[in-house]
């Protein structure tokens, strides 16, 4: 028998099968491409999660790194059916196409439980997408529409077997039992915070209450995850540039976020205007903007820098400027060049062009050879260009304009 | 990207190694690979990362299509020897379902049973579909292809994810990074992602 034939034998024989019936997924265009764009600004697409699939009796697996599976022309990778449960919603956020403030170009879809369920299947079954991403307007109210978004993912992982990453959104205002179920389905669940400050928020949806239907959900999350596990975590979302905030409030909220929440992540979101909302005449804000947050994010919590350090990085009205923040923290907390030969971790990762992994490196290699080269850096991952200028290699430093000036 | 303590088996998956080469990687342990300067490490360091990349990019760009109730096939032309890596991923995913991946002169063949996975080369993808179909006629009891209960193969996914994907496109935003900026033409190609190749360009097939 050939191993061909032993596969077809034991196929037929499976107890599980992970095509299941022929179905054909009729679904108005029109819905899906409403509720596909109801989503665009939602920008968490990580598929990374610490769960593990065990057993041959389900379909799906999920990856420690994360995987994407296509990226769009701003560069943002699709690995997920991101989409909402229903676009109607009572809110009057005054940036989105949704808000009962906007004026209505698209019609009013909701999906059904079971749709969203084949849908999210179908596309996973082609190797499409990772998992869903499942956000919503309030519909006809926030706790019954949180129900039916948790009964999608019921279905999804009963009667589908479906094992396949899940982010789930948290409503505003949800009941503390939505909570806990969305949390027990999914890997993430996130809550969006949308602006820094109570009085940010105002500005930009008059309706929903900061403290009350926001951060109390943040908290129910937090204090759930206690006993609830959660492998990818909570993460949130703010609006870049829609109500006049600074970074700095945004880089406090964040701070405020990794420590008394215990986010996994927060993400930015560059405002830009959209056709038939009440703020469709301000003007979008610049994609670097939010470039930039995410590097200050970073090194915050991948490298670990002190806030107060970080803050070196921010003008005096508290903006960060266009130019990388790890230059600016640099520049101030270099006295002079440093050789990699003695320089400590905490201050190889202080360096531009030297990340964790690098700097991790060059401890191991400084053990048995020193480091005289530029080469060798490079080598070791260091981007040489970028972090020459810091550095004292083989007696030799590079001269700068800055010390001239001096 | 981290040197795996099964690089060695990576090396070997590149295109370019020989066995003088593997031979000399067996002396090195991971963390060697990943913090020498020397030239020689380096080149192996790199062909391991280009094996990875390749495998990683293979796991999310290969499209699937069903065929009948328990194969699920796919195009795919690596530049290495990654076939039965990308497989058996594929596998796991879908128990209980043989997984044909390849192109028109090879092809790759896995399925995840109980007791780990079973494999298969062959040929080109058209000869190992046409041997598993005859197969899985003659020995599968269920017998229904999708065509036989009269829905096409597709179901509808290709249309439904052209209108999602373009929904999450969003053509104003500056474009730092233009189209397929982290996605090789290579790949693009090699892994057959016709939507996101053709971007909704009319094709010569749309005016037949």
């Amino acid at each position: 028998m050939t191993t061909l034939e032993k596969m077809a034998r034991l196929a037929a024989l499976s107890r599980f099968d992970s095509l299941g019936p022929p179905a054909r997924l009729e679904i108005d265009p029109a819905k899906v491409e409403a509720l596909g764009r109801g989503t665009k600004h939602d920008i968490c697409s990580s598929t990374s999660t610490k769960r593990r699939v065990e057993g041959t009796d389900g379909i799906g697996d999920v990856l420690r790194g994360g995987l994407c599976h296509s990226f769009t022309g701003g560069g943002r990778c699709v690995s997920l059916f991101k989409t909402l449960y229903t676009n109607a919603c009572p809110h009057d956020c005054r940036y989105c196409s949704n808000a009962s403030c906007s004026k209505k170009s698209a019609s009013t879809f909701s999906y059904s439980p079971d749709e969203l369920a084949r849908i999210t299947v179908g596309l996973y079954r082609r190797n499409r997408i990772e998992g869903l991403f499942l956000s919503s307007g309030i519909g006809k109210g926030e706790q019954e529409t949180m129900e039916e978004m948790i009964e999608t993912v019921r279905l999804l992982r009963g009667p589908h077997q479906f094992r396949g990453y899940v982010h789930l959104k948290i409503l505003p205002g949800v009941s503390k039992e939505h909570v806990r179920e969305a949390m027990e389905l999914s890997d993430r669940v996130s809550v969006n915070l949308e602006a820094p400050s109570e009085a940010r928020l105002a500005e930009l949806c008059p309706s929903k209450d900061y403290k009350r239907d926001i951060l109390a959900r943040q908290r129910y999350v937090r204090d759930l995850s206690r006993t609830v596990d959660l492998p990818a975590g909570q993460t949130t979302q703010m609006v870049v540039g829609a109500a006049g905030e600074s970074d700095r409030e945004i880089f406090d909220r964040l701070i405020f976020e990794y420590e008394a929440m215990n986010l996994r992540r927060v993400y930015f979101s560059a405002f830009r205007p959209v056709a038939g909302t009440a703020f469709e005449g301000r003007e979008k804000e610049e994609s670097w903007r939010e470039h930039r947050l995410y590097q200050v994010d970073w090194l915050h919590r991948v490298y670990k820098l002190e806030k107060e350090e970080i803050l070196s990085a921010f003008d005096d009205d508290g903006f960060l400027r266009n130019g990388d923040p790890k230059v600016a923290i640099a520049k101030s907390f270099f006295d002079s060049p440093i050789d990699p030969n003695s320089a400590s971790f905490t201050e190889l990762i202080r360096v531009p062009g030297i990340g964790p992994k690098s700097a991790r490196r060059i401890v191991i290699r400084r053990k048995e050879n020193r480091i005289e080269r530029m080469r060798d850096l490079a080598a070791l991952g260091v981007a040489a260009r970028r972090a020459g200028p810091f550095l004292k290699v083989g007696g030799r430093c590079e001269t700068t304009l800055d010390r001239w000036i001096g | 990207m981290r040197t795996p303590d099964d690089f060695v088996e990576l090396l070997a998956a590149h295109k370019d190694s020989d066995e003088r080469l593997i031979e000399y990687a067996r002396n090195l342990t991971p963390l060697e690979v990943e913090t020498s300067t020397d030239q020689k490490v380096l080149r192996i360091r790199r062909m391991i990362y280009a094996v990875q990349g390749e495998i990683h990019r293979m796991r999310g760009f290969v499209r699937l299509e069903p065929l009948g109730g328990r194969v699920l096939y796919g195009r795919m032309s690596p530049d290495h020897e990654v076939g039965f890596e990308v497989a058996d991923f594929f596998a796991r995913k879908f128990p209980g379902t043989v997984i044909v991946l390849g192109d028109e002169k090879r092809s790759w063949s896995s399925l995840r049973t109980e007791s780990g996975f079973l494999r298969s080369r062959g040929d080109g993808v058209a000869t190992a579909l046409e041997e598993i179909g005859r197969l899985m006629d003659v020995g599968a009891s269920e017998g229904k292809g999708e065509e036989e209960d009269g829905v096409d193969a597709d179901g509808g996914v290709t249309d439904l994810w052209e209108v999602h994907y373009r929904s999450q496109d969003e053509p104003q935003k500056d474009g730092r990074r233009p189209f397929c900026g982290r996605i090789s033409r290579r790949s693009l190609k090699s892994a057959g992602m016709e939507t996101e190749r053709g971007r909704g360009n009319k094709r010569l097939g749309d005016f037949i």
